[in-house]
């Protein structure tokens, strides 16, 4: 689904904007992207693997971050003990340089991050893999939820629905849309919601690899 | 069960459960996909074999389009035998790359995402420990189970017919979720908010427990090789 997709979708649900609102578009804009960054924050939660990116670092003392950093996964450095670099804070960085027994050498290299850049001692080459993130955007091309074919999606599908919804939640908010009340019962809103609970009940995943198993006696 | 058939019976149902609402068929079908994922979610928790896809893919080759999660399961063949190439966080990736005793090898490869792409240790930038020279290629050819989206059932292009992928005995679940939803969309004001406010968070703690069942399985696994 792109940007312009959603957008689509989102008025469907919406009619009474297209017909009175359509020219605020850049209102709608910084709805979905309010939207977007809810969205990323639990997305990024449950699914790192999917907001990790690479860039190759080729001897380089201070690498200025890319624009869609978001925080440090790991510093592959292939002729380190280790293979990897330490990333330290920033007390720690003092200590450690200061101390000669732990000082970082070209086999133990730390790492520490700054405001705008990833700094090095001694310098390295090899790969940072971090976590990545997006800001606003009003380019229609974007692809929000389906990854592939040279795109990066910006959410895991799953999270499609819950998105397009909180965008038409909001937008709702914003320009005091109005339904019609229906004549609803609590009850039936009650007698849905149980025969959803117990489904959903029922098929608790039920921990049968990891009983305890006891033997003998 | 198909789109129609879906937005038929929540008809229906609705005409029982709330006989004075006027609901459009596309806001049904909107909230019959929504229910779908839902129950698909439901589904995929309690017993994950019921949905998954295979593909072949090589080193370096970007996600499929329809990817939701890694399936737990990937191999590819080494001498005519069934490699299982195992689930590695990332930030795994440089010890399994470079620490001494800890390296992936062909016979115990690792699967990792990075760059939206599907990657594979060994790799070339490794050196092979029986040679002592640089491995030279990385890995093909390597099935991967995943867990792929439902198909899209909302959208004036996606024609009636197309099915949910669903088994047929959920369809009733599909309707009740889906006429809830309905209808707390449908109620105005502060109720409306409040109730908008707790489907949301219940459906994103249901998709959060989906992850963390799949993320249990993956260390387990990671622990298993380590």
């Amino acid at each position: 689904m792109t940007r312009k997709t959603l957008i689509e979708q989102i008025f469907e649900r919406v009619p009474d904007v297209i017909e009175n609102e359509l020219q605020d578009w850049g209102t709608i804009e910084l709805i979905v992207d309010q939207a977007l960054q809810r969205m990323y924050s639990y997305a990024v939660t449950m699914y790192p693997g999917f907001y990790t990116k690479s860039v190759a670092l080729n001897n380089v003392s201070s690498f200025s971050l890319p624009s869609d950093f978001f925080d440090v996964v790991a510093i592959e450095v292939p002729t380190a003990n280790r293979g990897a670099a330490r990333l330290l804070n920033h007390r720690d960085t003092e200590t450690t340089v200061l101390n000669q027994y732990i000082a970082p050498t070209s086999g133990k290299p730390i790492a520490t991050l700054e405001h705008a850049t990833l700094e090095f001692q001694p310098a390295v080459t090899g790969t940072l893999y971090y976590l990545w993130t997006f800001g606003p955007s009003t380019d229609d091309t974007v692809e929000i939820t389906d990854p592939g074919n040279g795109y990066y999606a910006l959410l895991p599908s799953i999270f499609e629905e819950e998105l397009v919804m909180l965008c038409v939640d909001l937008i709702r908010e914003r320009y005091q849309i109005q339904d019609e009340t229906p004549s609803v019962s609590e009850e039936a809103l009650d007698a849905l919601g149980k025969m959803m609970d117990n489904f959903e009940a029922e098929r608790e995943p039920k921990n049968v690899y990891e009983k305890d198993v006891t033997f003998g006696g | 069960m198909t789109k129609g058939e879906h937005r038929d019976a929540v008809v229906v149902l609705a005409a029982q459960y709330a006989p004075l609402l006027k609901i459009p068929s596309q806001i049904i079908d909107q909230f019959n996909e929504y229910a779908v994922r839902r129950v698909w979610r439901t589904l995929l928790t309690a017993q994950e074999a019921f949905e998954r896809k295979t593909v072949t893919v090589n080193h370096g080759d970007p996600l499929p389009a329809d990817w939701v999660a890694y399936g737990n399961r990937a191999y590819y063949t080494l001498n005519a035998q069934k490699v299982p190439v195992r689930y590695i966080p990332p930030d795994l990736v440089p010890t399994r790359k470079f620490t001494e005793y800890n390296t992936a090898t062909p016979n115990y490869p690792d699967f990792y995402t990075v760059n939206q792409k599907c990657m594979f240790l060994p790799d070339t930038t490794m050196t092979d420990p029986t040679t002592g020279l640089p491995y030279a290629a990385n890995l093909q050819s390597v099935t991967l189970h995943y867990y792929p989206r439902p198909p899209k059932l909302f959208g004036a292009t996606i024609a009636d017919s197309t099915d949910d992928g669903l088994p047929a005995f959920s369809a009733p679940y599909v309707h009740a979720a889906s006429l809830k939803r309905i209808i707390e969309y449908l109620v105005t004001g502060p109720k409306r908010q409040q109730l908008m406010e707790k489907a949301r968070q219940e459906s994103i703690q249901s998709i959060g427990r989906l992850f963390t069942d799949l993320q249990k399985i993956q260390k387990k696994e990671v622990r298993e090789v380590v």
